[in-house]
């Protein structure tokens, strides 16, 4: 008896605080909705007074010439390439970092703990000046390359945790089998790491998504832009704003991520988890 | 070729990537992030070395600069903490499989999804404005509320409130790590009778504890790191109540032209943040456990 | 061991190359003759705005390469804060656009580091054409006597006045020559027959310069290493009047203030204030945004001092110093000041166009908020005086000095003498680092 009256207040009450949290998300989306100007003249209402597609179909159609096609097509882009290069040099590398011993090991660890400690914004202007003489400015270059040399250290560092959480008895009994430091790292790690993996997949579509500053910077020609900045063009201060445009796009801009989370949160904690110690 | 050489060389093998990366795109710029830190350097010509100077004016004539930190330390050690309870609780609570767990897992992980863009921000605004939701809701209790964002006593509770909000991701990191824990442990310990909170304590907790420490580092420093959200929301206001240390280097750099001024001020924070992560690190050998290493 | 040493050194090498080759020495550009350009060329033409000047200004560069086939243009564009931010690391890259808009804000700052291209030989050739543009226009593009940028649109101080509120409240509006004195009175009456605790009469604060002009001085002095006033009394005297009107609810407070971050979302759009101090070029936005007629007027005048208004370039386009390409950068801003088709396009949304022949042009095709605007810049040109030279160097850090001492005070935090003696002391010690 008490256990269904606890089941029932539980879900309630998740359901109330749930409802807390995706407020906003309501908000945004109502605003998205509203005549511009109604957005902030009745901000405090959730129900728009008409349904105010235009805000979707005159945002969608950018700046100039250049539509939220582009930009959504040039964002998918730069996050799927820069996606699949951090998976592999994260989990190349973390291996490297947690399995493996060897002298200079300490070092590099070092050296990658403390890129993640400095303010992006002072290595900035040196990196832009490289890439400049690179002549890869204007292009998709320094936005993706990093991601498959020098991969993400925050990533790294996660993976690293996540193989540590590994049992060695499964290594030795690799080796044992005939198995060398590739056939384990490939065969005997990769498989069980693959909440690991699908964490990391989330993280690095979002984070690259919205990243903005990078684009902000490399990227001139228009047809180039990226959604998060083709977002940051919508409320300029000293013109004209278009609030209604930018919270449409916003909602657009939201969709991809809710899918990527939605399907990959499954695997992470439904998936295949075969971490018993073998008999 | 002796064995020690050949193990060093399929060490560097593996994180080749990393170490490419790292000595070609990063490890110049921090160097020259270095060298101006010694240096006037406003962007728009050449840097004019001028030695200690920066160094010594943050330290002992910008009062800003010690605000900052204040404010960014109280940041710290205030949300850090409560993020990381959160994320733990709710990531035990949506473990198991129930009617609806999917749905609730990306409700409660939603706010981590809307991130720092601009909506954030124009929403934040409107939620604890002065004509906001909240003081439309306080006002059935009959409280008067204030504007939480623009109230110098109130804006930085705003921020934390924000930060606490999407505390999503810590949350999907400690699900990964709770669905590595082999089902074994549990039964072998429901076999000898023990309780739900024992499981917790005794086999949960321990076995979690490398995530657990991957999550504060990576959250504390981020926490210093604290940007976005202050930016987008308070800009640094009102009358600094939420100068966060990264936002003021921002502001020296590109408001200022002073490159020079805040590539110091970064070096300092990069010394602070290192210092609590070895702290860190240095503690973990006595809490955290690794299952690799056959424990401690 | 031996191999990670040479790892390390050579590491160190390369990036200490890079460094120093990327940032090292970057000499002031020469003003080398202007090529002739034969054959194509690429122009990288930049500005900040919203939708609608992004939309406007693509259209009018399409014109200009139909009109040019062997010139192509790229175009870079983004919000205002944002468009800074990028201009800076391109500078430092050595790679500004050609073609790029310029603030008066910010003339100072790159002007001082030779960054633009001086343009007097080019009007003097007339590849440049101001002759339909009077004098009082472009001097303010000027520094130390050359002229480094192209007034966009004529732009002035003005109070926004909302004519319907002073009706509704039977209320006369301010008289030519009106003070801050008069003002503070209107306020009071229109508070009392407005009898609400959300009506501000003052939809916002005011410009300190502004003040400072009225009394004849200025806020930097000519040689822009200290302030232009001597007497910290003034400043005192204007944060007292500002501390006053808020603690009398005429005036906004910070909190409220502050909460308000773009113009749709301002006091007198929404119909709780009666005057807005601001800029005349969006006067055009907010008659949008209020769906009613609104007026313009100076701002108020001090008894007894000087006349306290001027025209102010709203934004300009400037020729970067390093440009490969000015003499077609030279003739895409001609193009752009006085082709009549083009300003049909642009229609004035940056500003009043500064050529007599295309005001004339366009005038008959304004109304609303345009035409005001056009009206008072009219009336301007012949009630002001010369404008403030652009702020010198470390002006952005004297700027938000000011800002966050206003706010000490208008929070209560601070009083009024405390602010107006801070400020003297660090403002001096900014601005003396400059020769």
């Amino acid at each position: 008896m008490t256990l269904s009256v606890r089941r029932i207040g539980f879900h309630v009450f998740v359901i109330a605080f749930g409802l807390l949290m995706i407020y906003p998300i309501l908000w945004t989306l109502a605003s998205s909705l509203k005549p511009e100007s109604e957005i902030f003249k009745h901000a405090g209402s959730l129900i728009p007074s008409t349904l105010e597609w235009n805000n979707y179909i005159k945002g969608w159609s950018g700046f100039g010439t250049t539509s939220f096609s582009i930009f959504f097509r040039n964002s998918a882009v730069i996050t799927l390439f820069g996606l699949v290069g951090t998976l592999f040099s994260s989990s190349v590398v973390a291996f490297g970092f947690a399995r493996l011993k060897f002298r200079t090991q300490s070092l590099f660890f070092a050296c990658l703990m403390i890129t993640m400690m400095l303010p992006s914004q002072v290595t900035m202007i040196p990196q832009y000046i490289m890439f400049h003489k690179l002549n890869w400015v204007n292009t998709f270059l320094p936005l993706i390359v990093p991601h498959y040399i020098g991969g993400s250290p925050f990533f790294i560092f996660m993976m690293i945790q996540f193989f540590r959480g590994i049992p060695r008895e499964l290594d030795e009994a690799a080796v044992i089998d005939g198995c060398n430091t590739y056939h384990i790292f490939w065969k005997v790690i990769l498989p069980l790491a693959k909440p690991a993996f699908m964490t990391v997949a989330i993280f690095s579509f979002m984070w690259t998504w919205d990243d903005f500053l990078g684009p902000l910077i490399y990227l001139n020609d228009p047809k180039l832009f990226t959604v998060s900045m083709g977002l940051r063009m919508f409320s300029d201060p000293s013109s004209v704003s278009n609030w209604g445009y930018m919270f449409a796009m916003s909602v657009l801009s939201l969709i991809p991520q809710f899918l990527i989370f939605f399907t990959f949160q499954k695997y992470i904690v439904e998936g295949i988890a075969t971490t018993g110690l073998k008999g | 070729m002796n064995q020690q050489f050949k193990r060093e060389l399929v060490g560097i093998s593996f994180i080749s990537p990393w170490l490419l990366g790292f000595l070609t795109f990063t490890l110049g710029p921090i160097i020259a992030s270095l060298y101006l830190s010694f240096t006037n350097y406003d962007m728009l010509s050449s840097p004019e070395w001028i030695g200690t100077h920066n160094y010594i004016h943050m330290l002992t004539q910008d009062s800003r600069y010690w605000n900052s930190l204040k404010v960014t330390f109280l940041f710290v050690f205030i949300s850090v903490p409560l993020k990381l309870m959160f994320a733990l609780f709710v990531a035990v609570l949506f473990t198991r499989n129930y009617r609806g767990v999917s749905f609730y897992r990306t409700v409660y992980y939603i706010p981590s999804i809307i991130g720092g863009s601009v909506a954030v921000s124009v929403m934040w605004k409107r939620l604890f404005g002065l004509h906001g939701a909240l003081n439309s809701g306080l006002s059935f209790l009959g409280i008067k509320g204030v504007d939480w964002i623009t109230e110098p006593n109130t804006a930085i509770w705003s921020l934390i409130l924000l930060v606490l909000w999407q505390f999503g991701s810590p949350m999907l990191i400690f699900m990964a790590g709770l669905k590595q824990i082999p089902k074994e442990l549990y039964e072998a310990a429901s076999v000898d009778g023990a309780s739900k909170v024992s499981n917790f304590f005794r086999i949960t907790l321990p076995m979690l504890t490398p995530v657990i420490f991957f999550n504060l580092v990576m959250q504390m420093i981020g926490g210093f790191m604290t940007f976005t959200q202050s930016f987008l929301i308070t800009a640094g206001g009102p009358l600094d109540r939420t100068l966060f240390y990264a936002v003021y280097l921002y502001q020296n750099a590109f408001t200022n032209f002073q490159m020079g001024y805040a590539s110091a001020m970064a070096w300092v924070l990069l010394l602070i943040i290192a210092t609590f992560t070895a702290l860190v690190f240095k503690s973990s050998s006595a809490w955290v456990y690794y299952e690799s290493d056959g424990g401690k | 061991m031996l191999k990670k040493m040479l790892n390390n050194i050579s590491a160190v090498i390369v990036s200490g190359a890079l460094m120093f080759g990327a940032i090292g020495c970057s000499s002031a550009s020469s003003t080398k003759e202007a090529a002739v350009d034969q054959g194509p060329i690429t122009l990288k033409i930049a500005w900040w705005g919203g939708q609608d000047r992004h939309d406007r200004t693509l259209k009018v560069i399409k014109m200009f390469e139909e009109q040019n086939p062997n010139i192509k243009i790229e175009t870079e564009y983004a919000a205002f804060g944002d468009y800074w931010t990028k201009m800076a690391t391109e500078a430092a890259g050595k790679n500004l656009p050609d073609v790029l808009q310029m603030d008066y804000s910010y003339l100072g700052e790159y002007t001082s580091r030779k960054l633009l291209e001086p343009l007097d030989a080019y009007v003097k050739s007339e590849k440049l054409n101001l002759k339909d543009v009077s004098d009082v226009f472009i001097n303010g593009g000027k520094m130390n006597n050359n002229l480094y940028a192209i007034n966009l649109g004529a732009n002035a101080p003005a109070l926004l006045v909302d004519p319907d509120v002073f009706q509704k409240y039977g209320v006369p509006l301010p008289k030519e020559g009106y003070t801050f004195d008069d003002l503070t009175q209107i306020a009071k009456d229109l508070k009392q027959k407005a009898g609400k605790e959300d009506f501000y009469p003052l939809d916002t604060t005011f410009d300190f310069s502004y003040y400072l002009r009225d009394k004849g001085s200025s806020l930097y002095n000519k040689d822009g290493n200290g302030l232009g006033y001597s007497n910290d009394q003034d400043l005192v005297d204007f944060f007292s009047l500002e501390s006053k009107l808020v603690k009398d609810g005429l005036m906004p407070p910070p909190q409220i203030l502050k909460a308000i971050k773009s113009d749709p979302d301002t006091l007198i759009v929404k119909g709780n204030s009666a005057v807005r101090p601001f800029t005349s070029n969006l006067v055009v936005a907010f008659t949008n945004y209020a769906k009613h007629p609104l007026k313009l007027m100076p701002l108020p005048a001090i008894a007894g001092g000087q006349e306290g208004n001027y025209l102010k370039p709203a934004l300009f386009f400037s020729v970067a110093a390093d440009s490969k390409h000015k003499e077609a950068a030279v003739k895409f801003v001609d193009y752009f000041t006085n082709d009549l088709k083009a300003n049909d396009v642009l229609f004035g949304e940056r500003g009043v166009p500064i050529s007599s022949k295309v005001r004339e042009y366009l005038l008959p095709k304004l109304d609303g908020g345009a035409k005001e605007h056009f009206t008072y810049i009219d009336y301007v040109q012949k009630h002001s005086r010369q404008i403030d030279p652009p702020a010198p160097k470390g002006g952005s850090k004297v700027s938000d000095l000011l800002t966050r001492l206003q706010d000490q005070v208008l929070y209560g935090q601070m009083s009024p003498q405390d602010a107006a003696k801070q400020f003297r002391n660090e403002a001096a010690s900014i601005l003396s680092a400059n020769k």
